[in-house]
């Protein structure tokens, strides 16, 4: 008997002939195949060859086949709603992302336990906090945040099934705002060794600058309010704070020296000559 | 009376009624909770049983398998496939090396410590990024290409989904007395 591939018609309908995944079968496949490896030979031809057997072949998935599946399932998909073509038109109206795993692979069981992990992401500028409130979630939070990009990340796996740490992720975003908005009342004893920032107007350096300014032998004493000499104490201000937030670097340092320079109305000699 | 009657044209005709509902209750003194039953039971029963369609910014999606040339039929596969389903694809990629387990075991059964033999497993993996999909789309697309994953590979979905901030989460003022306070003056009504 001659394999069916001479009776088939060169315009035939492919999808009907192959329409699901199989084992390669040579008499049906009507293509000249060779596969495999042999040392003074060609590569062998397609009967007979276990080579093309073993491998999973995608003849039931031809560019026609595809095209008429996909017609059929497009009355099950849904368009992507119009204004949020970006990424940043999406951020602004949905900012909360839940991002999720889900594994498919053959083994007597299809749970997999990663697919349990939740991960959380939402952006701090999107919630309402005041200063309080974002240093104390800040504090609570932890390494969570990234402050590159203002994303705080929340990560949970404690439970077995995913609806749980995901009703787990929101509660404690839930619980970490509220939290953070409440004022306790040991949170008055902060003092400056517990501050997040540097602040100048109630550091010793300030009291420094005005007890020195305040000799100034063509000033009156007891001028203490910063009104008097505006300019170079904000600047020198902002050149000190940038040193204490910003760390030691030779453009911080710089900046310093020359407020300081400034401050005792020292003049550069070397201009001069 | 003048704001209500401003209010009671812009509603609709079932919220109308509830308002109505809400002015003469407000006088008797009952609490506003039985009002707003009633009111979800008044609007039809349509919005209960609707549930919106999730939003995914970006499915990504990671086969492994043993044989590069499968895998990479098979991303041909599945871009095509998201192409006549009209979903944006991001980017494909396959890292340049596979990841190789090696094992060394003894050659012989008894002795000859010197002579072993190596076995390897590689595993070759390819990434797909597809971006804005609904909840729907993705579903129908992810089960299709599952549907066709052949034998031998493995599939990783990472779907990112994006949603708006909880409606709980939002300023307190004074949150500790605004429950108190507020139960307070429905009472007094």
């Amino acid at each position: 008997m001659p394999p069916r591939t001479s009776l088939m018609p060169v315009d035939q309908d492919w999808g009907s002939v192959w329409p699901g995944p199989r084992t390669f079968h040579p008499a049906s496949v009507p293509l000249p195949l060779r596969q495999g490896y042999k040392e003074k030979d060609a590569p062998p031809g397609k009967f007979g060859n276990a080579e093309l057997m073993k491998i999973p072949n995608f003849l039931h998935l031809t560019p026609p086949v595809i095209t008429r599946q996909c017609e059929a399932l497009k009355s099950f998909c849904s368009a992507w709603p119009q204004g949020l073509e970006t990424d940043a038109k999406c951020e602004e109206s949905f900012p909360l992302e839940i991002i999720t795993s889900d594994y498919c692979h053959s083994s007597p069981d299809i749970r997999d336990p990663l697919a349990r992990i939740v991960t959380l992401k939402v952006k701090l500028g999107r919630l309402p906090l005041n200063t309080h409130a974002k240093d104390k979630l800040l504090r609570l939070v932890g390494e969570r945040y990234n402050p590159e990009n203002d994303v705080l990340t929340i990560m949970t796996d404690r439970c077995p099934l995913r609806q749980q740490n995901l009703d787990y992720a929101l509660y404690l975003l839930t619980t970490l705002f509220y939290e953070s908005w409440k004022i306790e009342a040991w949170e008055s004893e902060k003092s400056e060794a517990d501050m997040e920032y540097y602040d100048w107007d109630a550091s010793a350096s300030r009291k420094n600058v005005m007890g020195l300014l305040s000799w100034k032998p063509d000033q009156n004493a007891a001028e203490m309010s910063a009104d008097a000499m505006d300019l170079d104490i904000k600047e020198f201000k902002e050149a000190v704070s940038k040193i204490m937030n910003e760390g030691e670097e030779e453009y911080t340092l710089s900046r310093y020296k020359e407020e300081v320079k400034k401050l005792f109305s020292l003049q550069d000699i070397s201009s001069k000559v | 009376m003048n704001v209500l009657g401003v209010i009671a044209k812009v509603v609709c005709k079932t919220e109308r009624q509830s308002l109505v509902k809400l002015v003469k209750y407000a006088e008797t003194g009952i609490r506003s909770q039985h009002v707003c039953k009633g009111r979800m039971y008044s609007v039809s029963e349509t919005n209960q049983s609707e549930e919106l369609d999730k939003l995914y910014r970006m499915v990504e999606v990671e086969v492994r398998g043993n044989d590069p040339a499968v895998l990479k039929s098979y991303t041909w596969f599945a871009t095509t496939a998201a192409k006549e389903l009209g979903i944006t694809i991001g980017e494909c990629w396959t890292p340049r090396k596979a990841n190789h387990e090696r094992l060394t075991l003894l050659k012989s059964v008894h002795i000859y410590k010197k002579h072993r033999v190596q076995y390897e497993i590689r595993t070759y993996f390819r990434f797909m990024q597809f971006l804005r999909l609904t909840g729907s789309t993705a579903d129908t697309f992810l089960e299709y290409i599952q549907r066709n994953l052949p034998e031998g590979v493995a599939m990783k979905v990472t779907k990112v989904e994006i949603t708006a901030i909880p409606s709980h989460i939002r300023t307190p003022n004074e949150p500790q007395q605004q429950a108190l306070s507020s139960g307070v003056q429905a009472s007094n009504q």
